[in-house]
């Protein structure tokens, strides 16, 4: 008996211990990850999440790989060697709508956009002694602007950007939801006109607020000039396009270089407007493709389309231990620490040529074109004859590997002729996975 | 949370207030009812208690029992068990009647045991005997084809890689589909925690038990059996008991066994003038010269095919090895008292593979203790320690690879340049050969050692008559480390411009876990029988992993990464979760005919949303034991006959992330050298665990005295709330979020038949175990219907999972050689859009097997034992994907001018491809894949080369000698002569032989390891091994 009761006792202590601990099993915290509300705390956290805005951009679905190879090798730059699907349907000029390539590249712009959401709406609630507004107003300007380089990049690809009077233009979210998906809203595609006005609305907004800083490797107030410049031209105001390419080209942050293989022979040239930066514990893509899988080279066509003496085509050269040419743009590829081109001066001259050209000012045109073209050391043009022609050979040759050529080959209207595209197929299909998703109003593009 | 505790605590203060009564002595003798014989180690135990005893070598037994009312109960293996009422005699001699072992045969059913007879729900049980020596890694590998119902394969030979293992069929998309294994009571992590990149297989976790150990394995099948487990049940639970030490003379047993494995089959592919004849053929076959290849003079010359120097490489002979040895040692000792028992095992298990490269050991160590310690309080401990290396190359499905490298590899090549460096595939002739298959077995170092620790302490306190309380507190602890180093020699150096690579990861896992359970006996007098669980768990685990990679080694011999000149990443992560759960069951009898089992558990999960933390699962099972009634009772057939059904409902929160319902941010991301936080997770606070509803309704039929034994079970299994990446806009930044929705369905037959064939009274016996199982499974609700899994495979509504969706191939035209594709969509062009579900007879043909199961037939003649086990599976496919890169021969690499074939290729190809119009065949002509004009430039392509087509799937369909046994016992006068107590001598033979038209390796292999959304695809597979032992047991 007397057992008994030192074993009630022995419970009962039992019991004690089981119910103290018990609370604290089902509590659990992540110990690697951060909670929404503790991201935008202080000004720490938001640029914390400013780096991370532009750490989206560096992703290999996005400008670490897939966007500029993607759209050169739908267009007459590059050819794929290899295994992967998604880039020999790109290659084959057969973009089904399950392509991966195009839903990877998608799905990454998306989710920058929704980091820039997040710091749009969050950031002005932070409340912390040293905050001022204009440092807030500093970091929303650079997310706006993010975000519109964004949706201009997918209004290019996936939209009908030729046309404001399309339905087929972008869903434009302008809400953050915290991460809860209790939050999204199923919303349906806006038009080209509103696609347009929003990101005009966040460069214009941009412009305001960001410093005009040499720092090529962040947002400043050349790269929203510079995305309005851009912007302008898709859209056919060209006095604007005027107007902001100048502004750029008279920054004296910014200059054309006069050696070409020099933008990428070192890091941050004068001739990066903006330009995203990879070191070893960060790397790029970039040269995975081009050299150590080898399977992004250079189209033949385009090798055999350089005029004798263009500077350019030696950035196509025999790699060590390879049998072949391949796109040399880079210090060193064999460290993956090079940076992804993004906007740089040679196409601000290009744009300005294209606006002056399309204005009625063949002259200014020409004499744009013609800086681009005498820098690689080949003659000037001294006639405007056939000038888009002209344009889009110099964006070839100037923006091979930079993922360039397609858009503007569409812009002005000469993709199917030079691309043997379809109408329809401009733009790359709406990925299949959005439209497969219950409730989601994505509304395929024509003709896919 | 709170409120229920504290009810249970107090219902266990209350209930300890009964005690007990006075004591005296009994003793007696235990004779068999037939002969006479006195029986040596019967267990005698006092009902309701756990006090008890065991008869000594004259059958005599004394115990000291309580009071007059006590009843004995008498098991001994082989007779039936009795239960004799004490009275008032202080002598009691007792006789047990032989009988079916099967009915008494004690199964392990979650938080306690029930014998077989009294059984209601779909437990399928294996013997530890069975399995204990088989001659290999890990436990599920010695469970294949033995269960009804139980589907395990094995996806790659690397020694020490994990098994596909499904009871009932897969049941989830991206949560688990594998089982909840049991050791002793404790819930073991089962999971791959390597951080190397291994492609086709994972790390296998259980390979740290020793099956040495191991005394039984019970499966509980069906929902209402395991539905004692809630939110982890639904896919089946595998109870693993290890042996423990019985009262009696100590026996020391010392087993060994040792032996070779070999590839059980290896690829025949073409010598070097073949290869070179057939580049040439392929050549004139484009409209270009015919000696392209051979001509020295030529551009693309290859090697003279007449030349007796002309180097020969035949790199499956290079890189695998038919002499790989395997050993075990083991040597216990068990044994004790009434009061004390224990059971103390040490093993080495050592295993090098076949494929070079590869091994396995792991030594362990278990010691489990039993004490009474008075008359109320037991007390014990189960204890294993193990330490495992397992040694692998790269991984089956990496570009540096061996299997896959050993693919593409050109014979031409020598393994070595006469300097002695490993040649290098760039410089020979085929397109896309990384790496020299040799040096990857050779100089690329991986090792993954992993210590384990499991072990138990437990108190068992009887309370009052009947009234049992147990407590048990155990740990379950893993550290894993992996060590890579690849020399500067390797190309994975070379051509990332280092001087080597090296990486070091650790994971250290621990998981604690309490249960306390009440057990009452309600003793109202025959005919009504009623028991009662109650219990109360919780338990915690944390993560910790480490990675760091380095570049740059001074050294090619040393690898420690902190020898690396550059840390070139470096990185840590934690994680963890908990369990509380509440549980009850009953199980109530009425005269042993009618039987009422009902369960329900209740777990609170930290992985769950805050809306949904607490799952509820109930189970329901009765059965009627219709051979008990007065109408069949005088049957002299009919031994036993048991109706079963049952219901319940089980859950599965394996494979959720830990903290998948939250909103998350990373930090760990950065730009330009600054940290930074980005969203890295969408969270959904409703999430919870995925919900399988199981009917079961079956019988057991047991006739001829228990010589004819006959199991039948018919399930239907439904999963809903599927936990689903499901996609969400990519409008709203993320891709995927958690949630629970979609459901499959799984239906099927098992049958299991035991038999004695033949008993002679010379002692020739003859008997088979069979059993045969279907399963269908379909989803059938899905969110995003008609997901492409990969290029190969599809999820789909109506569809099983792990459907096939592949290019249409119709064949060569016998007129052109080429292959023939159909295009679907008629777009005009093969592609993706293209590809459609593939099925046969109106059924998507999938890996899953039509049927499946095994075959056991056992002779034994004195000491001699004879057994032959097959293991077979009818209507699975593969999709071959080592075929389509070996039989390609439509298409070359334009390498600058030189003309690279798409890989090394089969002997098959040889001997069947297409030579000129008229021949009919499924290996196109041999090309180049290019138009050529007079001068040999290149003027066009044509598309003659592979698609991710039905060309490659094949039917797998398999009869396997599993394992073949041949033992004999030596004679036992003989062995107490030289002082031992027994000794066997046997040969074994695992894979021997395999019957199947798959054309691959190995049936069963997996590229994509446990995956149940893209399942059956061979690339570059490492199969099984045939292996033949030689082993020793030796008791004392």
């Amino acid at each position: 008996m007397r057992t008994i009761h030192k074993f009630k006792l022995t419970l009962f202590l039992l019991g004690c211990l089981l119910y103290s601990t018990s609370c604290e099993v089902l509590d659990q915290s992540p110990q690697q990850d951060i909670t929404p509300d503790i991201a935008f705390q202080s000004e720490k956290a938001a640029r914390a999440a400013l780096v991370g805005l532009y750490n989206g951009l560096q992703s290999g679905d996005y400008y670490g790989a897939y966007f500029p190879y993607t759209s050169d090798n739908y267009a007459d730059v590059s050819i794929f060697l290899g295994f992967f699907t998604g880039f020999n349907e790109v290659d084959d000029k057969n973009i089904p709508s399950s392509n991966l390539n195009v839903e990877l590249i998608w799905l990454q712009a998306f989710e920058t956009i929704n980091i820039a959401n997040e710091i749009i709406d969050n950031v002005p609630a932070i409340e912390e002694n040293g905050f001022d507004q204009a440092e807030k107003d500093e970091i929303i300007a650079a997310a706006k602007c993010i975000r519109a380089l964004c949706y201009l990049d997918l209004l290019t690809h996936y939209g009908e950007h030729w046309d404001e009077s399309s339905a087929f233009g972008l869903p434009l979210i302008t809400k953050s939801t915290g991460g809860d998906f209790a939050n999204v809203e199923f919303v349906p595609r806006n038009t080209v006109a509103e696609t347009y006005d929003f990101i005009l609305a966040d460069l214009l907004d941009a412009e305001k607020s960001l410093p005009d800083s040499d720092d090529r490797t962040v947002a400043s107030l050349g790269l929203a000039q510079a995305l309005l410049a851009r912007t302008y031209l898709h859209k056919g105001e060209y006095a604007n396009a005027i107007t902001k390419t100048t502004a750029v080209i008279d920054n004296s942050n910014y200059a054309l270089l006069d050696n070409y293989a020099d933008i990428f022979s070192s890091d941050l040239s004068g001739e990066s407007i903006f330009e995203l930066a990879y070191n070893s514990l960060d790397p790029s893509d970039l040269a995975l493709y081009t050299i150590r899988r080898d399977e992004v080279r250079p189209d033949p066509a385009l090798i055999a389309s350089f005029e004798e003496g263009d500077a350019r085509a030696e950035l196509i050269a025999p790699v060590d231990g390879f049998v072949g040419d391949r796109f040399i743009k880079a210090e060193d590829f064999g460290n993956d620490e090079n940076p992804a081109y993004i906007i740089r001066m040679a196409e601000m001259y290009l744009a300005r040529a294209e606006a002056k050209f399309l204005s009625g000012d063949t002259d200014g045109a020409l004499e744009d074109l013609n800086a681009v073209r005498t820098r690689a050391g080949l003659d000037a043009h001294t006639s405007s004859d056939d000038f888009v022609d002209k344009l889009l050979n110099e964006i070839r040759w100037e923006f091979f590997a930079e993922g360039q050529r397609f858009r503007a080959l569409v812009r002005l209207g000469k993709a199917e002729e030079v691309l043997g595209l379809q109408t329809f197929q401009r733009i790359y299909p709406i990925p299949f996975r959005e439209l497969n998703i219950e409730g989601n109003q994505m509304a395929q593009n024509p003709g896919y | 949370m709170k409120r229920p505790l504290r009810q249970f605590l107090v219902a266990m203060l209350c209930l300890m207030s009964f005690s007990a009564i006075g004591q005296r002595t009994l003793s007696g003798k235990v004779t068999a009812s037939s002969t006479g014989e006195t029986l040596i180690g019967v267990n005698i135990l006092i009902k309701g208690s756990t006090t008890g005893t065991v008869t000594d070598f004259d059958g005599n037994y004394t115990l000291e029992i309580p009071s007059n009312d006590v009843i004995l109960i008498l098991s001994y293996t082989g007779f039936a068990t009795k239960e004799v009422p004490v009275g008032t005699a202080s002598e009691l001699d007792v006789s047990l009647d032989e009988g079916s072992e099967v009915l008494d045969e004690v199964l392990v059913v979650g938080y306690g045991t029930q014998k077989r007879g009294d059984v209601t729900t779909a437990i399928s049980s294996i013997n530890g005997e069975d399995i204990g020596q088989l001659p290999v890694a890990s436990v599920e590998l010695a469970m294949q084809g033995r269960a009804a119902g139980v589907n395990i394969s094995s996806s790659s030979g690397q020694p020490g890689a994990a098994l596909k293992v499904q009871i009932r069929g897969a049941t989830s998309i991206t949560a688990s589909s594998e089982p909840l294994y049991v050791v002793d009571g404790i819930p073991m992590t089962s999971d791959n925690n390597s951080s190397l990149f291994t492609g086709g297989y994972n790390f296998n976790s259980m390979a740290d038990i020793n099956p040495d150990d191991i005394e039984s394995i019970d499966i509980l099948k069906d929902a209402s059996a395991a539905a004692i487990y809630g939110s982890r049940g639904a896919n089946g639970v595998v109870l693993i008991t290890t042996k423990r030490g019985k009262s009696g003379k100590g026996k020391i047993e010392f087993d060994t066994y040792f032996g070779t494995q070999a590839p059980a089959k290896v690829i025949e592919m073409m010598n070097s003038a073949e290869f070179i004849n057939m580049m040439n053929e392929a050549s004139a076959n484009d409209g270009y010269i015919d000696n392209w290849f051979s001509d020295p003079n030529s551009f693309n010359f290859i090697g003279d095919p007449d030349d007796p120097e002309l180097i020969n490489t035949d790199w499956y002979d290079e890189i695998l090895r038919d002499d790989a040895p395997i050993s075990n040692y083991s040597l216990s000792a068990s044994g004790g008292s009434d009061k004390f028992s224990y059971y103390v095992n040490g093993s080495y298990f050592d295993q090098d593979g076949f494929q070079k490269g590869t091994s396995f050991n792991r030594m362990s160590a278990r010691t489990n203790l039993d004490a009474q310690v008075n008359d109320v309080l037991k007390i014990g401990t189960n204890v294993m320690i193990s330490r495992s290396d397992s040694k692998s190359t790269v991984g089956d499905n990496s570009l540096y690879g061996v299997m896959i490298n050993a693919l593409a590899a050109d014979p031409t090549m020598p393994v070595q340049q006469e300097d002695g460096t490993y040649s290098d595939p760039f410089s020979y002739f085929s397109w896309w050969a990384f790496e020299n298959p040799r040096a990857a077995t050779d100089i690329y170092q991986r090792n993954t050692f992993t210590n384990r620790f499991l072990g138990s302490v437990f108190a068992e306190l009887s309370i009052a008559p009947g009234l049992k309380f147990r407590t048990s507190w155990s740990a379950d602890y893993q550290n894993l480390e992996d060590q890579l180093f690849y020399p500067s020699t390797t190309l994975q150096a070379i051509r990332g411009g280092i001087t080597g690579l090296g990486q070091y990861a650790s994971a250290e896992t621990i998981t604690w876990l309490n249960e306390n359970t009440l057990n009452y006996n309600f003793d109202f007098g025959t005919p009504h029988n009623l028991s009662i669980l109650a219990g109360f768990t919780m338990q915690e685990t944390d993560q910790d992993f480490v990675d760091i990679t380095g570049e740059n080694f001074a050294n090619d011999n040393l690898g420690a990464i902190a020898l690396a000149a550059d840390i070139t990443n470096g990185s840590t992560q934690g994680t963890s979760w908990g369990l509380i759960s509440y549980l009850a069951r009953a199980n109530y009898n009425f005269d042993n005919k009618y039987y009422l089992t009902a369960s329900i558990r209740t777990d609170g999960s930290s992985r769950f949303g805050d809306e949904s933390r607490y799952g509820v699962f109930p189970s329901v099972s009765a059965s009627w034991r219709v051979s008990s009634e007065p109408f069949l009772a005088n049957s002299d057939w009919l031994y036993d006959l048991k109706l079963r059904a049952s219901w319940g409902l089980t859950g599965n929160q394996d494979g959720i992330n830990n903290f998948a319902s939250r909103a998350l941010w990373t930090s760990a991301v950065n730009y330009n050298g600054a940290a930074g936080t980005s969203p890295s997770r969408m969270g959904n606070a409703d999430l919870g665990w995925e919900s399988t509803s199981q009917y079961d309704i079956g019988f057991d039929l047991s006739l001829f005295d228990g010589r004819v034994n006959l199991t039948v079970d018919y399930f239907d299994k439904r999963t809903t709330d599927l936990l689903l990446n499901s996609n969400v806009p990519g409008f709203s930044g993320f891709t995927t979020v958690t949630r629970n929705i979609g459901e499959v369905k799984n239906v099927g037959w098992e049958f299991a038949l035991n038999t004695v064939n033949f008993q002679t009274s010379g002692g020739f016996r003859w008997s088979t175990n069979f059993n045969i199982s279907t399963i269908e499974n379909e989803i059938t609700r899905l969110e995003q219907d008609g997901e492409l899994q990969g290029t190969t495979h599809i999820l789909k509504q109506g569809y099983p999972l792990g459907t096939f969706n592949l290019i249409r191939w119709e064949g060569i035209d016998p007129e052109t050689g080429n292959s023939i594709f159909t295009d679907t969509n008629g777009d005009g062009a093969i592609n993706s859009g293209d590809a459609t579900i593939v099925e046969e007879n109106g059924k998507a043909l999938t890996v899953w097997p039509d049927f499946f199961g095994g075959i056991t037939n056992t002779f034994s003649y004195k000491g001699f034992d004879l057994s032959v086990f097959f293991q077979y599976s009818s209507g699975n496919y593969l999709w071959n994907h080592s075929r389509y890169a070996q039989e390609q021969v439509g298409w070359s690499f334009n390498f600058g001018g030189f003309f690279l074939p798409y890989g090394n290729n089969t002997k098959r190809v040889e001997e069947e491809r297409w030579r000129q119009p008229g021949d009919v065949t499924d290996i196109p002509r041999a090309g180049l894949g290019y138009v050529f004009d007079d001068d040999g430039n290149v003027v066009g392509e044509y598309q003659n080369w592979q698609e991710d087509s039905d060309q490659w799937l094949e039917d797998a369909s398999f009869i396997r000698l599993k394992t073949l046994e041949f033992g004999y016992n030596l004679p036992k006068n003989l062995m107490t002569k030289i002082g031992l107590s027994s000794s066997k001598v046997y040969f074994r033979g695992q894979n021997l032989w395999t019957s199947t038209k798959y054309l691959g390796v190995d049936p069963e292999v997996s590229s994509n390891g446990e995956s149940v959304t893209r399942p059956g695809e061979d690339f570059g597979g490492l199969g099984q091994p045939r292996t033949l032992i030689f082993g020793i047991k030796i008791g004392i």
